[in-house]
């Protein structure tokens, strides 16, 4: 199978997972429209740079959002929150799509990134979403973070063991 | 000149009521800031009352109080009449915190059947910060009848003289005169009665003894006064205020002296002296502070008359001013003034007006007096009209005194109740630095009282409602006694008291002891040193005074008491190599930013000054400059999803990273955004750590670092090059760091180069050949 072509199915699969309708109020519903799609359109340039051709090879590699993604998703703030949660759900898994997404909800930051954050830290994400999750419910509250961080302590996972350990020693005095 | 009399509980002496707190004789005076704070190693001066008084009706407790953070000990000694030691008891005490003692307990079998046992007490304690108070209690039936007496801390090189004023006594005041010393002592009375002139006796005391007598009459022990007690309430007498001279050739380390009366109101009530030394006086102006006047609901549940006995004891009449101030709930304290005329050599029973009285006891009083200071002394009371209340008795306060502070027991033991009360007599508004001590926890607020005003504050209701203090803190919901501090920054800025009460059983204790609680040092906290990048900033502080008891009155070193200081102090920041490190905006808070101006290590400064001492401290303030990324470990990682869809194979890493100065130190900061351009167009990545900015030790990571390959067999080829720089407060550093890697199907290799070169690393994961 020509592989640009399945990397292009799979993103579009993804992105219309996770965009269903939107039953709210007019404003509501456009705002939040606008949002979708602006988070929909930078998702899918950021995921596309992660597929390249070296020597003839198709390379998957994560290359990480620019300056102006991220800039554009703190933009939107908490309403980009939604959106994004979305994507910790969307199926096929896309583990690069996970975690773009929690680094976006991380650069938004607050409250409402704490849920998603939470799912995100989920055992059926990849680890290293996993434990950027982990990063992430830690910057915004330190004590909801608490529980999470002690639990991982003694996750399965090696690489979020060592997250959950760095993290458990900053709340020591 | 104006005049008037007032008691200071400290210089009282070991005269008449006792001073309430210990002396540390020797300590050299010195005007030199406080550099650091250390105890000293002079032991301090034994504390004694002249009286205590045992019984099947009468009873006598010690109340003593730690009020220096560390613990100690301390020796309690009794001496009956002749001065011979009946008891001797060695206690400990824990840091801000109170024991009570009853006398009774301490009495053998001989000494308890023998009847009336009265003698003297005195606590040696082992340092300073060491108070204490002696109640008496006289039972009758189910009512019971209190007052006080607080420990003296004599004054060896005064000449003990003493005055003082009884309220409302039948008959004649008693008088406990104890002679400490090995000679006989020559002493000489004088009371000044409302009614009637004057009279005097002239005793003689031998060595040690205790004399318990009447002032007024030339006969009467302690059988007199137990039997004037009994009979009380059959006397149809109306007394009025006697004055109570006592003259000695002895000094105040000699002699002891503490007055005790029988006062007739509706009902008979124990009341007593409270003794002044007039040479400890320095204003002829006296403050009360906090007397209950009018209804009292729900305090102390009934309604009070405030009675003011004055005695002059000059060959001048004297004017008295008073100055009255009722606080209410809102607006400003309601202030009154009036004036009375006492004639020479005469005692007179004022009534205060109760017009604007305040319920919950904010109500106090200014006496300015025309003589000079000691010739005119009063004594404020507060009468129930209900008679199993209590009365209420208050020490006067000299308003010039140099104690600034209050050190007080408190209780809610046993429906016990504890009320502060403060009093600014000042023009201005001022600060009362409150702490709370209970369970090893401190309750800390800074009260900011308008000139004039009268505070108080219910121990309980701060318990029982969980009343945050200015840090959020609570005191323990099972505190149920402790230690209350209040301080002013600066002498002579008001006065305060604690009410320990319990109506059901006609108590109202009244503490009223205080020291010079001066700052002795400064310690920074929670920022005691901080690291700066170039041009960046950060906080350093707060600077927290460190508060210690001083005897002398004279910012010398003394027992720490508190390490948190308080509001109403002024605050100086510096820096001491500003071409490294500058104070950035104002220098007078109790933090101070400061700016990296060039790398190394200088010193953030402060100098606090409470407005009687000064002291500084600083911590340590490094200026770096990010310089390389340091890799401590990298780790590989599962496999994505977005190969294994595919069927493509390869390696990943999560690789941790932490920033470095050029000096290959760490730079623990917080908040720095690491960014990474990968030669592919796209520009710099600013955001591309996990977590995007560094964590509290100057961490990050960068994962997942790798690539997969939708084909079989061994296959490799490079990654992209990384470059890195740094953005921290809005400036960008360079990072002198770079890196190359090797990604294959079964392996990867990443190199990190660009640093010191043993900060260079290598990972090699797999096959990558």
């Amino acid at each position: 199978m020509n592989q640009d072509r399945l990397c292009a199915n799979l993103i579009v699969i993804i992105l219309c997972t996770c965009c269903g309708p939107v039953e709210l109020g007019f404003t509501q519903a456009s705002s939040s429209t606008d949002a979708e799609a602006t988070i929909q359109q930078i998702m899918s340039s950021a995921l596309a740079r992660c597929y390249s051709t070296v020597n003839g090879i198709r390379r998957i590699a994560f290359e990480p959002a620019t300056n102006e993604e991220f800039a554009r998703i703190k933009a939107l703030g908490p309403e980009a929150v939604t959106p994004l949660a979305k994507y910790l759900d969307a199926s096929p898994q896309s583990d690069f799509s996970r975690f773009f997404a929690v680094k976006f909800l991380m650069a938004i930051g607050g409250p409402s990134t704490l849920g998603p954050l939470k799912r995100a830290f989920a055992p059926d994400q990849w680890e290293v979403t996993r434990a950027a999750a982990l990063s992430g419910m830690f910057t915004v509250s330190r004590p909801d973070a608490k529980p999470f961080i002690k639990a991982a302590l003694v996750d399965q996972s090696h690489l979020v063991r060592q997250r959950a350990r760095e993290l458990w020693a900053l709340y020591q005095p | 000149m104006k005049v008037s009399i007032s008691s200071n509980c400290k210089r009282i002496g070991f005269a008449v009521i006792a001073l309430c707190v210990s002396f540390a004789w020797g300590q050299q005076a010195s005007s030199a800031p406080a550099a650091s704070a250390t105890s000293q190693t002079t032991m301090p001066m034994p504390i004694r009352a002249a009286l205590f008084i045992q019984s099947d009706r009468f009873s006598s407790a010690v109340t003593v109080v730690n009020d220096a953070l560390a613990a100690t000990q301390f020796t309690l000694l009794l001496q009956d009449e002749a001065g011979v030691e009946i008891s001797k008891s060695e206690f400990s005490l824990n840091g801000h915190s109170q024991k009570v003692i009853e006398i009774g307990a301490l009495l053998r079998g001989p000494q308890r059947d023998q009847g009336t046992v009265i003698g003297s007490v005195e606590v040696q304690p082992a340092h300073s910060g060491v108070a204490a108070q002696l109640s008496i209690t006289y039972t009758q039936g189910k009512q019971q009848l209190h007052t006080e007496e607080e420990f003296a801390m004599p004054n060896p090189a005064a000449t003990a003289i003493y005055r003082g004023v009884s309220t409302k006594a039948v008959g004649s005041p008693f008088i406990a005169l104890k002679n400490t010393s090995k000679r006989s002592l020559q002493v000489a009375l004088q009371c000044i009665p409302e009614a009637g002139g004057p009279t005097s006796r002239d005793l003689r005391l031998g060595p040690q003894q205790l004399l318990f007598v009447a002032a007024c009459l030339d006969d009467g022990g302690i059988s007199s006064f137990v039997r004037l007690g009994k009979q009380l309430d059959n006397s149809d007498q109306d007394p009025g205020a006697v004055g109570v001279s006592v003259s000695s050739d002895a000094n105040e380390d000699e002699l002891g002296v503490f007055g005790i009366a029988w006062s007739k109101f509706k009902v008979s009530k124990l009341s007593s002296i409270f003794f002044v030394t007039p040479d400890d006086l320095h204003s002829s102006e006296t403050a009360y502070v906090g007397f209950a006047q009018g209804p009292t609901k729900p305090l102390l549940g009934g309604t009070y008359s405030a009675l003011l006995a004055i005695s002059n004891f000059s060959d001048t009449a004297a004017s008295v001013l008073l100055k009255t101030s009722h606080t209410s709930e809102a607006g400003s304290p309601q202030l009154e003034s009036s004036s009375v005329t006492i004639p020479p050599r005469s005692s007179k029973t004022v009534q205060l007006a109760a017009a604007e009285a305040d319920s919950a006891l904010r109500n106090s009083i200014v006496l300015q007096s025309s003589l000079p200071p000691g010739l005119l002394m009063t004594k404020l009371t507060s009468v129930p009209e209900q008679e199993k209340l209590p009365i209420l008795e208050y020490q006067p306060k000299d308003t010039q005194q140099k104690e600034n502070s209050g050190l007080h027991p408190w209780s809610i033991q046993q429906g016990l109740e504890s009320t502060v009360l403060l009093f600014n007599y000042t023009p201005e508004e001022q600060y009362f630095n409150v702490r709370v001590y209970a369970n090893n926890a401190t309750w800390r607020k800074a009260l900011l009282l308008r000139s004039m005003e009268t505070r108080n504050l219910d121990i309980r209701h701060l318990i029982d409602a969980q009343i945050a203090d200015e840090k959020g803190k609570t005191l323990p919901k099972n505190a149920i006694s402790g230690e209350v501090q209040w301080s002013t920054p600066g002498r002579y800025k008001g006065v305060g008291r604690m009410l320990v009460s319990s109506p059901g059983i006609g108590l109202a204790r009244n503490f009223s002891c205080g020291e010079c609680v001066e700052i002795c040092g400064v310690t920074l906290s929670p920022a005691a040193e901080i690291d700066l990048l170039l041009n960046g900033t950060g906080l350093l502080g707060d600077g927290l005074p460190l508060e210690c008891i001083d005897a002398g009155c004279a910012c010398e070193k003394g027992d720490p008491t508190d390490r948190n200081g308080g509001s109403g102090m002024s605050y100086s920041w510096w820096s001491n190599n500003t071409s490294i490190a500058r104070v950035s905006g104002s220098t007078t808070n109790s933090s101070a930013t400061f700016q990296g101006f060039a790398p190394g290590t200088t010193d953030g400064q402060v100098e606090i000054n409470d407005g009687m001492c000064v002291s500084d401290g600083g911590g340590p303030i490094t200026v770096q400059v990010p310089n390389y990324f340091f890799s401590p470990s990298a780790k590989q990682t599962t496999t994505p999803t977005d190969c294994t869809l595919e069927g493509a194979i390869g390696y990943f890493l999560d690789v941790s990273y932490y920033v470095a100065d050029a000096n290959s130190n760490r730079i623990s900061q917080m908040g720095m955004a690491p960014g990474e351009d990968v030669s592919d167009g796209t520009g710099w990545h600013d955001a591309f750590a996990t977590p995007t900015t560094t964590r509290a030790d100057g961490s990050f990571d960068d994962t997942p670092r790798g690539a997969c390959y939708p084909t079989s067999g061994h296959f490799c080829a490079p990654g992209n090059p990384q470059s890195f720089r740094l953005t921290s407060n809005g400036i960008i550093h360079p990072i002198a760091t770079n890196t190359t890697s090797k990604e294959c199907t079964d392996g990867i290799q990443l190199v990190i180069q660009g640093n010191p070169t043993a900060q260079n690393k290598t990972y090699t994961f797999g096959n990558t050949q």
